[in-house]
């Protein structure tokens, strides 16, 4: 199974293990995995900002990129190959605000159609694609898992990496109370209002720290990135990893 | 009231700061969040709200049909009708009435449409002393204040904070229990319900079919504001009238609990116009002012859905914006994410320059919306509309800018480099402000995916 890597630019920046991570995990589960290398960003920070015309232009590039058609060689199949990124929220721009973006230009319209779908979060396509049977790892921990509005009410996923976490022995999940509410990233929201932004990470980490856990992992590194910022700030020594990181440190060769 | 919401960014700093503010909506919507749950639990959600779409949609798309066929049949109840364009016509209209009839106190049971037109301030003003009746909106009059919720008034007050407000101005002892400050309002109310010559009300739906006025409370308030004076005015939005009668089955049965998690509201009223000559009770006239106020300018728009609220509050209860800095912030008589699309869309974009932008996008209101309006989507389209009506500033040269980067995979990895190596300086870290004043930095990688990728491909 091809799956051609897409990788959000802020995670390619400054989250590169959660790639190196996702790259892994999909090569250990038997994907032969391409990264597209002219992709950039897919624009959703100027679309929900209200910048609609940045956004396409972004958008078009990104759509190219990741069909192989800018320089990389690799072109993309769309009856067998699969897109998989590691984050719910990019995931659902390209699934659901591209063919928005794109209603009136017919090429693009079409062929964003046809990527959405082909594209999937990487714990979903594990668990619709793949099959979670197929995992299994080792990591001896305490985690709860934070749902990202995106991955949850763009995308549907809440079952699949709670699953994905059961098949990891060792590994204690116990859900967050009031796991749906927002984290309070949002994007340019969390530097347009950091005060309420903060004030939302808050509530977020003060239920996480009423778990007790020791991690707290989710399917995307903007809300760990704001909530781990503002818990460094206001000292809560926890750790905050993706999902692929965990599942990457849980397998066998990453156990010495 | 006074619309305030241009000054949203001063207004909620004060507001998110306040820790008792956010401990009292803390307490107060997450206990609503999980009573609207446990009271869905028993019914088929997706279901009603899809019927109750489906018959908004239907009644918007003809309005101007609907609202004829209910002034005939409120006009054979021996309604009178009078639409209004803007709230001083239909203030100008209700002081008419109260002067013909020589009255000298209005009761008011809850209604956010004259809190929209501002009419109790209007009417005590000139000189008719207009007593809010529902509990909520009793203890924000005395407090001198505004509603911070659309179906709790009263939500940023603590039973602590009420019992020192009922003791200086109404001179009752300090005491917090609930039904000690019920009976004190009630002891006040109950006077107020005597002597009154009018009436007035909102209202929740108008019938096309059959001219009824419904009415949902649970303090049995409205009730007594409607019948038991001699004059009862209702003021409600133009989009409220639905087709009919048998269509209540499906807001009665969504409205409570999104609103509070009851099954059905306490109280029901379906009224239909002055008492007949075979009835001992009711109001000598009905009048029904329609408001339009900018409601028909969004008709066969984008954003006609928004007409489809029915003021339930349940989007304010999960938002977690709004658990944060209150209804206040929003300087609208509409807070929350259905007051961050009515505010612009009813009064203008340029008033609501900010509220678009509060939210993040989360989608929790769209979620649990009864009447399927896509909120983040409309909040979306809204920040579209903005940002495509302003040219220049700064935010739209990063963007630009930030796409040109983009577009040249070349220049994104050179930026992205210079961005990590930038990374410990105090330079960015001031860039980044919004971000640092609250948050640390995450530790920039020396490498990126892309280069870690590249160099392990070479080997």
């Amino acid at each position: 199974m091809r799956v051609h890597l897409f990788v959000p630019c802020f995670i390619d920046q400054l989250f590169p293990n959660v790639a190196v991570s996702t790259l892994k995990v999909l090569r250990h589960l038997g994907c032969d995995v391409v990264f597209p290398e002219s992709q950039t960003c897919c624009g959703q920070p100027a679309y929900n900002t209200g910048y609609f015309d940045e956004a396409r232009l972004m958008a078009m590039h990104e759509v190219n990129s990741l069909i192989g058609m800018v320089s990389d060689k690799s072109e993309f199949d769309f009856k067998h190959d699969y897109i998989v990124g590691p984050s719910g929220s990019c995931v659902a721009m390209i699934r659901n605000s591209y063919p928005e973006l794109f209603s009136e230009d017919e090429r693009y319209s079409k062929l964003s159609l046809d990527l959405s779908k082909r594209v999937y979060e990487f714990s979903e396509f594990i668990d619709k694609i793949i099959g979670i049977d197929n995992f299994k790892g080792e990591l001896n921990t305490t985690v709860s898992f934070h749902d990202s509005c995106h991955g949850l009410r763009e995308l549907g996923i809440k079952e699949g990496p709670r699953k994905i976490l059961r098949r990891i022995e060792g590994l204690k999940l116990i859900e967050l109370p009031y796991t749906e509410v927002c984290c309070g990233f949002g994007g340019t929201f969390s530097v347009k209002f950091p005060e309420i932004s903060a004030a939302m990470a808050d509530e977020k980490l003060r239920n996480f720290a009423g778990t007790g856990a020791d991690i707290m992992v989710s399917g995307d590194s903007s809300c760990l990135m704001h909530l781990q910022g503002r818990a460094r700030r206001t000292g809560l020594p926890k750790r905050f990893a993706h999902i692929a990181e965990i599942m990457a440190e849980s397998l066998p060769a990453e156990r010495s | 009231m006074e619309l305030r919401s241009r000054k949203f960014r001063t207004l909620y700093k004060t507001e998110v700061g306040n820790a008792q503010l956010r401990a009292n909506l803390s307490k107060a919507t997450l206990q609503a969040v999980d009573k609207r749950g446990q009271s869905f639990a028993e019914v088929d959600f997706k279901f009603l709200q899809d019927e109750a779409k489906k018959i908004k949609q239907e009644s918007l798309s003809r309005l101007n049909d609907l609202l004829s066929q209910f002034e005939d049949s409120a006009r054979k109840n021996n309604c009178r009708i009078f639409y209004a364009q803007t709230p001083e016509k239909a203030n100008a209209y209700v002081l008419d009435i109260a002067r013909r009839y020589g009255a000298r106190t209005a009761v008011k049971s809850k209604s956010m449409v004259t809190e929209e037109i501002g009419l109790a301030p209007f009417l005590i003003r000139n000189g008719i002393e207009t007593v809010e009746t529902d509990l909520g909106e009793y203890i924000v009059q005395l407090a001198g204040e505004t509603p911070s919720h659309i179906t709790t008034p009263a939500i940023h007050k603590s039973r602590t904070e009420i019992s020192r407000l009922f003791h200086d101005k109404l001179g009752t002892e300090l005491n917090s229990d609930p039904a000690f400050l019920t009976a004190e309002a009630r002891r006040v109310l109950r006077e107020k319900f005597l002597s009154a010559d009018i009436g007035i009300s909102g209202a929740n739906f108008l019938v096309a079919e059959t001219g009824d006025i419904v009415i949902v409370e649970n303090e049995g308030n409205a009730r007594l504001s409607t019948s038991a004076v001699k004059v009862h005015i209702v003021v409600t939005g133009i989009e409220k009238v639905i087709p009919k009668f048998s269509d209540l089955r499906i807001f009665m049965r969504l409205l409570g609990r999104s609103s509070t998690g009851q099954k059905i509201t306490s109280y029901v009223s379906l009224l239909r116009g002055p008492s007949t000559e075979d009835e001992k009770d009711g109001p000598e006239e009905v009048h029904i002012i329609l408001l339009d106020n900018g409601r028909s300018g969004l008709l066969g728009t984008d954003h006609q859905e928004v007409l489809h609220c029915i003021r339930c509050g349940a989007c304010l209860n999960v938002c977690p914006v709004y658990r944060n800095i209150g209804g206040h912030a929003y300087g609208s008589v509409y807070p929350g994410p259905i007051g961050s699309l009515v505010t612009p869309l009813y009064f203008g974009e340029q008033n609501a320059p900010d509220l678009p932008f509060a939210s993040s996008l989360c989608g929790n209101c769209t979620e649990v919306c009864p009447v399927g309006i896509d909120i983040h989507h409309q909040l979306l389209a809204v920040r579209h509309e903005i940002k495509s009506a302003k040219k220049g500033g700064v935010e739209r040269f990063i963007f630009r800018n930030y796409r040109k980067a983009m577009l040249r995979p070349g220049r994104y990895r050179l930026a992205g480099k210079i961005a990590r190596g930038l990374s410990k300086t105090p330079l960015l870290r001031y860039f980044l402000k919004g971000w640092t004043q609250h948050r640390e930095l995450p530790r920039f990688p020396s490498r990126s995916f892309r280069e870690i990728y590249k160099s392990a491909k070479a080997k």
